[in-house]
């Protein structure tokens, strides 16, 4: 039976209901990780690093109860891109580079979703505040990029609902148009990102006068970091993946 | 640079944390979902918005932002495309306001070329096994595409030639690939440059400061007793009249009247603390906007002010840690106990607006302004809320100032000013507002019980992300009939899906399951035939003219400006609104007329069927009274109505359902 095809917003920049080892580790920690293993694969892919990706991968969607569900069916042209780029480089006899090459990528890219799906994105604002600790000492004006981060987030749910409405909006407007010339609905379509970014500037000074009335942008402290065994997985998982990547390599 | 460790305003703050998350999230969806792709390059345009501003430590504030959510949500590459994007709109911006020439742009455009030249080929350099494998596999499909192509005719030669330009680009990379950045860049920059500066100049309200984004001011905060002479904003509309003149004094509890124009927001950015163009303000200390023993501020949208994502962290947010704050008994005071740990997100408006006065409370405020906090929350909570300020004065000793458009609310205030052209008309004991003249009283067409069915919706069902742990049934089973001159108010609680509900009727969005016909063929087919009239009427409202508004909403575009208005003027006379009203710059109505405007708009394409989302909700008596001659008026024409609504009015409707967790009865 098929089921329906997910729309972007159902699956994005949400998170996982339920516990899992994932969801329990330290932003932080995944931050580290993502860009640790990123570099790593990168100083000396090959087999060692694709197959060490994919595993990572795998594993990240056992430990995250990612259900098969969530994950998204790619669009028939995608793959049909893909499969050409496959069969034109064996044709080339390059074709151990190509699959080699696109492990990695897709490798990089899963292992980000995943863990988004697993992290409360407010939980970044405070890891951001510990990561960038050091740069405090030269004056930097971390606290508040801190609490930027964490008011943009913040504000994302009700963005999606006005873009929602704008767009309904549009719709409805366009189909009881009554010129209906490729340049006036053309025109019409251009306008609509405009009149999405006014409104999110409209929207965000909303904002603005809000942090005004709690006296203006803050300078949070940083939380204490509790770090659980997951932590310590995870980047042991990480370390040896890489050091695998290395040990075999192209 | 003078302002580059210069502390952000609060609007430049937000601004910079809002458009670099909007940064961030068009980057992933591009990287996360390749055939979106696209929406990348729209990612520079926000940052370029952010450049315009006048401290470069809100647009760095916005990237470091932008950069950490698209790390974590899409990868360290997105983090570093957010920050490549960012500085690169942010150059932009910053020609724009400098309103430096293309010179300049190309200048740009070259420095960022050399550098991230130079940044590709250090980055090679070090990672030489990834380059290696990329351009292994760039060659291998290349040469297959070569050989493949070899066989037919006449293109062999071509085949010959791409193998050719790969060998050469491939073999000299580190000139060839920063040659190619520095191109890019160049032409990327100067054509961004040539798009946005149109653009940027079109965004209204660039650079002006809007109410209370000062920085905190220095000395002994002591916001009343304060004395206002002849005094007006910079930057508001000159009075004609010489400005306000108002002395507060401690524990005063005070309600501001007055048509739109009138004077009532410029009166409380000066209590405020806005800087005055004319006149003088004599404050014992300072305004300490925020500050413990300060000024608060209750504004007019609810969901704006919410800045935590529970109740408990939006009542700390921003709370100096030397503050105690007793969060249980503020939260009891305000009628909201118990909820420490609700998400904001499912609490209604006025709820939300409890909660800000809570926030505003645990900084012990000398002086309350009010700015329209009553106008878009239901019936019940606007007297609630109304009655929780009125007892500040007492337990807190502070003084309230409220601006309302209620004439019910006015006389549970001790004073009463009543502002007119920028002047105080009145200023003592309540007296009574007057409504607007009598609206014109005509009995509604009589309909029949029988007409022609327009809208039927059989066995309705919405799952969003169906078999996913998110699944939601939004709604179930609903079946419905509308014929023409019908009327129905749906009512149901937050999140019951009744917005859900009016996407499908009109056809914008098509149920998981059962169908919805509008005239026998599927609603998504017949778009348009029913329109919708959204709470939030600013959405709706999208031209800059109320009359080229109401056309385009009609379907009639691109009108001179007098045909718009010709168009538009019964159409304004028929929501109550004057004819002349057509010419009125959008930015210029208030809350109500922007509402009837966005009604005027939906009415004129000539709707089947019409859906009002909470049409009553912060509307005065006789505005109501108005809005519901209009809609009877609709209905005796032959238009069916669907008004969601918490609102109970005489005689417009004779049925009345309640959506309950998507279920209809």
């Amino acid at each position: 039976m098929s089921r329906p095809r997910l729309r972007w917003d159902e699956v994005l920049l949400r998170v996982l209901p339920g516990d899992s080892a994932l969801r329990r580790m330290w932003a932080g920690t995944k931050l580290i990780g993502l860009a640790v293993a990123t570099i790593g694969w990168l100083l000396l892919p090959g087999w060692g690093a694709a197959v060490t990706a994919l595993a990572l991968v795998v594993a990240a969607l056992v430990a995250a109860h990612v259900p098969l569900s969530v994950l998204p069916r790619p669009r028939w042209w995608l793959v049909g891109i893909v499969l050409l780029g496959a069969v034109t480089a064996a044709v080339g006899g390059q074709l151990a580079a190509f699959v080699q090459a696109f492990a990695i990528t897709f490798g990089v890219v899963a292992l980000g979703a995943i863990v988004a799906w697993t992290t409360p994105l407010a939980e970044v604002a405070d890891a951001l505040l510990v990561l960038g600790a050091p740069l405090r000492r030269w004056g930097w004006p971390v606290g508040e990029w801190a609490a930027a981060c964490a008011l943009g987030v913040r504000s994302l749910p009700m963005l999606l609902d006005e873009w929602r409405v704008l767009v309904a909006v549009h719709r409805l407007r366009s189909a009881v148009a009554r010129r209906v010339g490729v340049l006036d609905r053309g025109r019409a379509a251009l306008a609509l990102p405009l009149r999405a970014l006014v409104m999110t500037l409209r929207r965000a000074r909303e904002v603005g006068v809000a942090v005004a009335a709690r006296g203006g942008p803050p300078d949070p402290g940083r939380k204490p970091v509790r770090l659980h065994g997951a932590d310590l997985a995870a980047l042991t998982a990480i370390i040896v993946s890489i050091a695998l990547a290395w040990l075999v390599p192209a | 640079m003078p302002h580059v460790r210069a502390r952000p305003s609060s609007t430049e703050f937000a601004e910079g944390a809002v458009l670099g998350a909007l940064g961030a999230v068009l980057v992933a969806v591009g990287r996360l979902l390749p055939h979106l792709g696209l929406v990348e390059l729209f990612a520079v345009v926000p940052f370029a918005v952010l450049g315009t501003q006048p401290r470069l430590r809100a647009g760095v504030c916005g990237m470091v932002a932008g950069a950490t959510i698209a790390t974590l949500v899409a990868g360290l590459g997105a983090g570093v495309e957010v920050a490549g994007c960012a500085l690169m709109g942010g150059f932009v911006g910053w020609v724009v306001r400098r309103e430096r020439g293309l010179g300049t742009i190309l200048a740009g455009g070259v420095a960022v070329g050399v550098v991230s030249g130079i940044g590709i080929d250090v980055a090679l350099v070090v990672l030489f096994s990834a380059r290696e494998l990329a351009f292994s596999s760039v060659r291998g499909v290349v040469t297959g595409i070569a050989s493949l192509l070899k066989p037919v005719p006449g293109l062999a030669s071509a085949a010959d030639q791409l193998g050719g330009v790969l060998r050469t680009v491939l073999a000299s990379w580190w000139i060839w690939l920063p040659a190619g950045a520095l191109v890019g860049a160049v032409a990327g920059m100067a054509g961004m440059w040539l798009v946005l500066r149109g653009l940027l100049d079109r965004i209204p309200g660039r650079g002006r400061p809007g109410l209370g984004v000062r920085p905190p001011t220095p000395g002994p905060v002591r916001p009343v007793p304060v004395t206002l002479q002849a005094a007006w904003v910079a930057g508001n509309t000159p009075a004609r009249s010489g400005g306000l003149d108002v002395t507060l004094r401690e524990g005063e509890f005070v309600v501001v009247t007055g048509a739109n124009g009138a004077g009532k927001s410029t009166l409380l950015q000066l209590l405020a603390g806005a800087p005055t163009v004319s006149g003088a303000v004599d404050r014992a200390g300072g305004v300490g906007l925020g500050e413990p023993g300060g000024t608060a501020l209750l504004l007019q949208r609810p969901e704006t002010q919410v800045l935590g994502m529970t109740v408990l962290e939006d009542l700390h947010w921003g709370l100096p840690e030397s503050l105690a704050v007793d969060a249980e008994a503020l939260l009891r005071e305000v009628g909201l106990a118990g909820m420490e740990d609700r998400p904001t997100a499912g609490l209604s408006g006025g709820q939300l607006q409890r909660l800000a006065l809570a926030a505003a409370l645990a900084r012990r405020p000398a002086l309350l302004l009010s700015d329209e906090s009553t106008a878009m929350i239901d019936e019940d909570d606007r007297l609630a809320l109304v009655g929780l300020l009125r007892a500040l004065p007492r337990t807190h000793g502070t003084t309230v100032v409220h601006v309302s458009h209620f004439p019910d609310e006015v006389p549970l205030f001790d004073r009463h000013l009543v502002l007119d052209g920028g002047r105080v008309v009145h200023d003592g004991p309540p007296v009574p507002v007057l409504c607007r003249p009598g609206l014109r009283t005509r009995t509604s067409a009589p309909h029949s019980a029988q007409g022609r069915i327009v809208l039927r919706a059989e066995d309705v069902g919405v799952v969003r992300a169906a078999r996913t742990p998110w699944e939601h049934v939004v709604l179930r089973h609903i079946d419905l009939t509308l014929r023409a001159g019908d009327a129905l108010r749906l009512a149901g609680a937050n999140g019951s899906g009744k917005s859900t509900l009016a996407g499908v009727l009109a056809g914008l969005e098509r149920p998981s399951s059962g169908r919805c016909l509008i005239d026998g063929l599927p609603a998504d087919r017949r778009l348009g035939r029913v329109g919708i009239v959204f709470q939030h009427a600013r959405l709706q409202v999208q031209r800059p003219v109320v009359a080229v508004d109401i056309a385009a909403a009609s379907g009639v575009e691109a009108l001179e400006a007098a045909d718009a208005s010709a168009f538009a003027a019964p159409w304004l006379e028929r929501v109550g609104l004057g004819a002349e009203l057509g010419s009125r710059r959008v930015d210029e109505l208030s809350g109500g007329q922007l509402r009837r405007v966005a009604l005027a708009g939906v009415l004129a394409s000539r709707p089947e069927v019409l859906i009002l989302d909470e049409p009553f909700a912060g509307l005065d008596p006789a505005s109501r009274d108005g809005l519901a001659e209009t809609l009877r008026e609709a209905r005796g024409s032959g238009t069916a109505l669907i008004v969601i609504t918490h609102d109970v009015v005489q005689g417009l409707w004779e049925h009345s359902l309640e959506l309950n967790e998507g279920i209809l009865r």
